[in-house]
This record gives structure tokens, sequence and C-alpha cells, in this order.
């Protein structure tokens, strides 16, 4: 989605050729698809912003096959937008999300992934709100942003006369109001710390207006969110994804049980998981795949792919099966 | 060591303290709220066209008198003369009283003298108090009554009359200012909109009230936004709209039982101010919004489940049902704000209205809606449109000029007469 006064990153990277986000959805897919049947999955509508490549809702419809989809763009491109869309069942909705969101018919079970390429700004809380409230339980809510938070430092002299990196926290829980959390301090800034900051954020949004809704319910009924996803991955920017799943409290426990809901790359607590996607040749690709599946230990010492570079080949082990494969096909 | 503190409440506390809290207008309308729990009592249909209430207001007395059913002595007795509400009591379905402390608090409030005197069926009696003596006796909270014969007999039919004299000084500065009058007239129209509209008569001073209901503007391409929400034995109906451009009339709504609690509000209580940012749509009132109207209507046979505050002209924002409710409110006043902020210009609000009828609440209260809020945008309205405006400037002296030519005064009528006059001369039909 873009915003006004920023160039769409659709203008100037193709989606399609973003391995570690390919990878990202893939693993979504994955969970989603695994933690309810497929004939229940297919009644959902997905709602996410689709940028002219759709390349989301072009896996969603096939992965999924979800036929009720709601592409949600900002910019004033309609004209592009209808052209690229890759399916009639694609609604597109031109206007920013946290305009069009309060106006979509929520009767449904719904998949919404909020792919924002900006780093956080207030108008994504509004739109966890609006969701929070919206969503019917079984519902998934994902959103993505920039992983850092760049307009949020400033250097300053300190009493030594040296110049120091300081965070503007001040400036900081002006603009986010009571979303900003009681104990920020300046670390939280620190790029290795942003996820974290952001997960904590995010999820406390999504618990207080729970804590709202689920106030007049029974115990059984009352709305928890479950945490799936705590990503964080690099194409050409850092970001960071968050996720989960609406479920009522009496569907929780086995929910959590469930294999789908424990793999390696889920992540319930304040631990992120990073994907990183390996820079390798696609004759390296075929090599590796002749010695997988494999566990990671016998797969590192493969003697026949001692060449490719180790971290290269841990990597490769933890996503090859999400991998994305790209060539270029010459008179297409 | 163990032993025992004091903690017994003191009757001053009722006098004195709890008065401050309300203000006298409300004072005077929580004791209508009495009258209309006796209609509902008495008209469990809520065809109240027979019944009345009348209030007469002057320095020296207040009276409230009502032919709405009274209550029985047993009820005086066990309850209405009780401060706060014993447990087991049941309340008059879809009530607004609740707290037991309304009626004391009222009159405590305006003077130090009242009777009130109740026919009910067989019940007749009065209840006398002179307020100095009484709370003078720390350990007797009683009050008297008398019944029988000796009574001069105010009530005819069944219902109350209460009257309060010994008005506390400031009480009758306030009723000796027709000002005070004609906002307590407008607020007991406001708060009693609904039950005005029921059949009920109201007088003050024998100035029959009239209502002055809320109202949104309607049409096929404009239907409010509308949520039905059910929370156990509360029901909840949220409609959100546009009306008349007017920054004082625009905000939230929120009806009780059918008694209005909380008028135009704009504060962070309806999802308002809070937090403002560019990009954000938390909203901070402005001129933007002066066609917003948000009405809820709670309803519950159980008034205490009603997220009311005792002096019923608030709303308790802690409540866990009121709480759920706003989220909903804020979902569907961001899809209005999201409209309104698309009408950049009085003209386009303007705009907006052509075609539309001012629907009253109780109207709109008829049929239901979609969750969606239906408006036309511009470009539809420009393109249904036939007439369109131009604008243009020139010098004053000849626009003077031809004015005087024209024989007219406004630059308006000489922009049309000059366009009339080449179509007529130059333009082939």
């Amino acid at each position: 989605m873009s915003l006004t006064g920023t160039s769409p990153t659709y203008h100037t990277i193709n989606y399609n050729l973003r391995s570690a986000k390919s990878i990202e959805r893939k693993i979504i897919l994955e969970t989603i698809r695994g933690l309810y049947p497929p004939n229940e999955i297919s009644k959902y509508r997905y709602v996410g912003f689709g940028s002219i490549f759709f390349a989301d809702f072009r896996l969603v419809h096939k992965e999924l096959g979800i036929n009720r989809m709601v592409c949600i763009e900002g910019s004033d491109d309609e004209q592009r937008f209808q052209f690229n869309k890759p399916y009639k069942c694609i609604e597109l909705r031109m206007g920013m999300s946290n305009r069009v969101l309060p106006n979509l018919d929520w009767s449904c079970k719904n998949i919404v992934w909020l792919d924002y390429d900006r780093t956080l700004q207030p108008y994504m809380f509004d739109d966890l709100e609006t969701l929070t409230t919206c969503l019917k339980a079984d519902s998934f809510l994902i959103l993505t942003c920039n992983g850092t938070l760049p307009s949020f430092r400033e250097r300053v002299k300190n009493e030594n006369g040296q110049t120091i990196d300081r965070a503007k926290i001040e400036e900081f829980k002006r603009l986010f109001g009571d979303h900003a959390p009681f104990e920020i301090e300046e670390k939280d800034f620190s790029k290795a710390n942003v996820p974290g900051l952001l997960r904590k954020m995010f999820a406390n949004c999504i618990e207080s207006k729970l804590q709202a809704l689920n106030g007049v319910k029974l115990n059984s009924q009352k709305i928890k969110f479950l945490q799936l996803f705590n990503i964080c991955y690099k194409d050409n920017a850092d970001m960071y994804t968050f996720g989960g799943l609406f479920l009522e409290n009496s569907k929780l426990r086995t929910m959590k049980a469930k294999p789908e809901a424990r793999r390696s790359f889920i992540s319930t607590g304040e631990d992120s998981f990073n994907i990183s996607s390996p820079i390798i040749t696609n004759r390296e690709v075929d090599l590796m795949n002749q010695y997988l599946p494999n566990g990671l230990k016998r797969f590192l010492k493969t003697k026949q792919i001692q060449f490719i570079p180790e971290p290269m080949r841990q990597t490769y082990h933890s996503f090859y099966r999400y991998f994305p494969h790209f060539m270029e096909i010459r008179d297409f | 060591m163990v032993g025992k503190v004091n903690a017994r409440p003191t009757k001053e506390f009722f006098i004195d303290m709890l008065t401050r809290d309300i203000r006298l207008e409300h004072a005077i309308i929580d004791l209508t709220d009495n009258c209309i729990d006796g209609a509902l009592t008495k008209c469990p249909t809520e065809d109240f066209t027979d019944l009345w209430i009348r209030l007469e207001i002057s320095p020296n007395q207040f009276k409230i008198s009502d032919n709405c059913g009274g209550f029985s002595l047993e009820t005086a007795r066990e309850y209405a003369f009780r401060f706060g509400r014993p447990k087991g009591r049941k309340d008059v379905d879809h009530s607004v009283g609740r707290f037991g402390v309304g009626m004391k608090r009222s009159l405590f409030k305006i003077g130090e003298y009242f009777k009130v005197e109740s026919k009910c069926g067989q019940d007749h009696f009065i209840v006398e108090v002179d307020v100095n003596e009484w709370s003078t006796d720390e350990v007797n909270w009683d009050f008297d009554y008398r019944s029988g014969g000796e009574l001069i007999n105010e009530v005819d039919e069944d219902g109350t009359v209460i009257v309060v004299s010994n008005l506390h000084d400031n009480i009758k500065g306030e009723f000796s200012l027709s000002s005070f009058l004609t906002y307590l007239k407008a607020e007991v129209e406001k708060k009693h909109e609904f039950n005005l509209s029921k059949g009920i008569s109201i007088f003050i001073n024998n100035q029959k009230l009239g209502s002055n209901p809320v109202k949104m503007l309607f049409s096929e391409n404009l239907k409010p936004a509308y949520k039905e929400l059910e929370y156990g034995e509360v029901k909840v109906r949220i409609y959100v709209g546009i009306g008349e451009a007017s920054p004082d009339l625009a905000g939230w709504y929120i009806y009780c039982n059918d008694r209005l609690v909380v008028e135009r509000e704009k504060t962070n209580l309806t999802g308002w101010e809070g937090r403002v940012f560019e990009e954000s749509d938390m909203i901070k009132f402005h001129h933007t919004y002066a066609m917003f109207r948000g009405v809820v209507f709670f309803d519950s046979k159980d008034p205490k489940l009603l997220p009311l505050t005792t002096t019923k002209t608030g709303i308790d924002s802690n409540s866990a049902i009121y709480r759920a409710v706003k989220a909903e409110m804020l979902i569907l006043m961001k899809q209005v704000i999201g409209y309104l902020k698309t009408l950049k210009s009085d003209e386009d609000r303007d705009v907006v209205k052509a075609d539309t009828v001012d629907l009253e609440v109780k109207n709109l209260r008829m049929q239901s809606y979609p969750s969606t809020f239906k408006a036309p945008t511009l470009d539809v309205i420009a393109k249904e449109n036939r007439f369109v405006n131009i604008s243009f400037k020139k010098d004053r002296s000849l626009v003077e000029k031809v004015g005087k030519s024209l024989g007219v005064n406004t630059n308006k009528e000489i922009g049309e007469q000059t366009f009339d006059y080449y179509l007529k001369m130059e333009v082939k039909e």
C-alpha cells in the first residue's frame, strides 16, 4: 500500500523477486492451511494490500482456494490496478486502509494481511483496533511493516561535548499516545530491539481492545489472540511481521497444541523468528536438494556440498521447502 | 487488640454532600423520571396519551404532580424513601431509577421542607418532612406518614404530588430566573423526547412541552449505518449518519431505556479526542464533522444493567457493557468521519443535503439498516444535479454599472440576468 508523499515499493522492486518475502508468505500460508481444514478455509475472505503484482492474492487463491478477496489500495492508479487484477474474484477498494476497513462487511471469517511498507505509523493502530473489533473468532490478522524506526533518533552533544545518538522518546510517546509502552526506554530504539518494541505495541493494542470487548462475555466465549507470527526478514529493507489468530477461549488450548502451531517458525512469545534467504545459484540448489530432506548436522557434513559456504547451507536447510526459484524466461 | 471503628453514614452526607453532585435541572428531571416509572407500571403498552406531569416552580415553592399511578403504601414503607436500593427489590421494568437516591437527593437539593402525597388504588398517604428537624436525630432515620380521613386531598386520580418549600437561597434565586425555566424546559424536552412522543403531556408553569428530537438526513442514497447488539438482557442499537451541519448539535446521543442520558457528546467518552494524528483516524472534533450524528439506545428490563451514573446525566465509562459498545460505536463512527472528510467546504456539505429529508430518531427506529453507511460521493451528486455554479471576478466599478443598467442590487442577480440575456439573445434553443 502506498501513502501520499512516498513512493510505493512496487515502483522500486518486483514483488515476485523478493525471496525472503516469498518464504514468509509460504510459511504463513502453510500455517493457516495446517490449522483449519481446506473446506473451512476456502470459505474465508482474504483482505490485503495487493500492490500491482498481487503476489499474495495469487498464492492465497491457488493455495487456500479462497474466492472472496478484497484488495485495498491507497494510490490513485485505479486503472492500473484493475488491469493487473489476476482474478475476477478480487474486489478492489481504493482508499487508505483506515478509511476502507471500517466500511467492509465483517460477517464472515477473514484472513487479513496489512502489508504496509512504511515504518511504524499511528494509523496502523487504528487498523488493528478496527480489526480487533470487527474480526470474528477463527480469523487471522497479520501485519507487516518496516522493522526500523529511523525518525526517532537525534544527534545531540552531551555534557562532555561529545556527539551522541539519542532516542527521541518523548516525541515517540507524543505520536503514539498510550500505544507507547509505559516502560519504554532508550535501548528499545536500538536496531536489534525495534522488532521487540513493535511486537509489544501491536500485542498490547490488540489486548486492550479485546479486554474492552470481552468484559461482557462469558469466560468460554471471550476472544483471545493467539500470536503465531513474530518474524524479521530482509530483502532490501528490514521488515517485521506480527500476526496470529483470534479464537474463542474454549478453543485456545486445542489450537495451541496443534503441531502446526508449534513449528520452528511459529513464535507465540517475545523471541522473533528470522528469515534470511541464502544467495545461491540454481545449480547449487539442485545439488543440495539431492541430499534433502536430512537432519541438519548430517546435511552440513555432506562432502559433496562443502564448497558452498556454511551459512548458506544452513539457511538453505531451514527454508528449502519455501525457497523460491527465479529464472529469466525469454520471449515469454 | 481488636475493636470497631465507626463507619455509619451521617444524614449530612445525604443532605449536604450528595446533593452537590447533581445540577438543579437534573435533580428536577430525576423527579420526573419517577413519574415516568409510574406511567410504565400503569400503562405497560407505553401509550401515555392520557397521562400528564405538571411542574409548578416559583421562588417560594416547588411542586410536581402527576396522574401516573402513584405508589403504594407498601412501596413507600419499604423502598421509596430508603437511602439506597434494598437487595431483592424488584425494579419497574425498563425504568431508569435503580439507585434509590434520586428522589431524596432532589428534595434535599431544592429545599428544607417537603411533602409527598400519593394515591394508588386503595392507598392514599402523605409523607411530610422538616429536613432540619429530621437531621438533628442521628439515630432515627424514618420519615412519618399519615393516611386516612384528615388528608387535604390534592390528588383525585391515582398519582403523586410533591411540594417542596423553605427553598434554599440559591434555589430561590434560580427559580426566579426565567432563563432557568427556559433551560429546564429545553432539558426536559430533550431528556424525555421519547416519552413525550409516547403521548404524555408535561407542563412547566402551565406551558406545555414539545419534543425536540435528534434528526438525521435521509434519502435513497443517504442512509445511516446501524448495528444491533445483545449482551444478556441488554439490547443495544447504534445508528450513525449525518444531520444538518451544526458544530453544536453534532456528536453522540445516548439513551438508556428511552431516557436521553448524554447528548451532543464529543469527548473521549464517545471516542472523540484523545489522540490526534495527521494520518491516524483518531478524531478531534472539528468543523468538518459538524454533520456527524450518532445515536445509541441501551434497553433493558432491569435498569441495573444499564451503564448509567447515579445522576443519569452520564455514562459509566468503565462499565463492561459500555466499553464493548464503545468499540462498536468507533467502527461505525469511522465510516461517517471518513465520508465527512471528503466534504471539503460548506458548499459540499450543502450539496449532500439536496433531496434529503430530516428524519426524527423515533422514525429512524422503525426500520433496520445495514452496518455500512450509505452516502453519495460528491461526483455522483454532481452528475445527478443539473445545476452548476459559475464564478468569476470583474472590476467593481464595471459590475456596479451593469447592476445599475439591469436595475438589480446583488452580484448574484447581475450574474443570473446577464447570463439569461446572453442565452436569450445569442444562443439558439
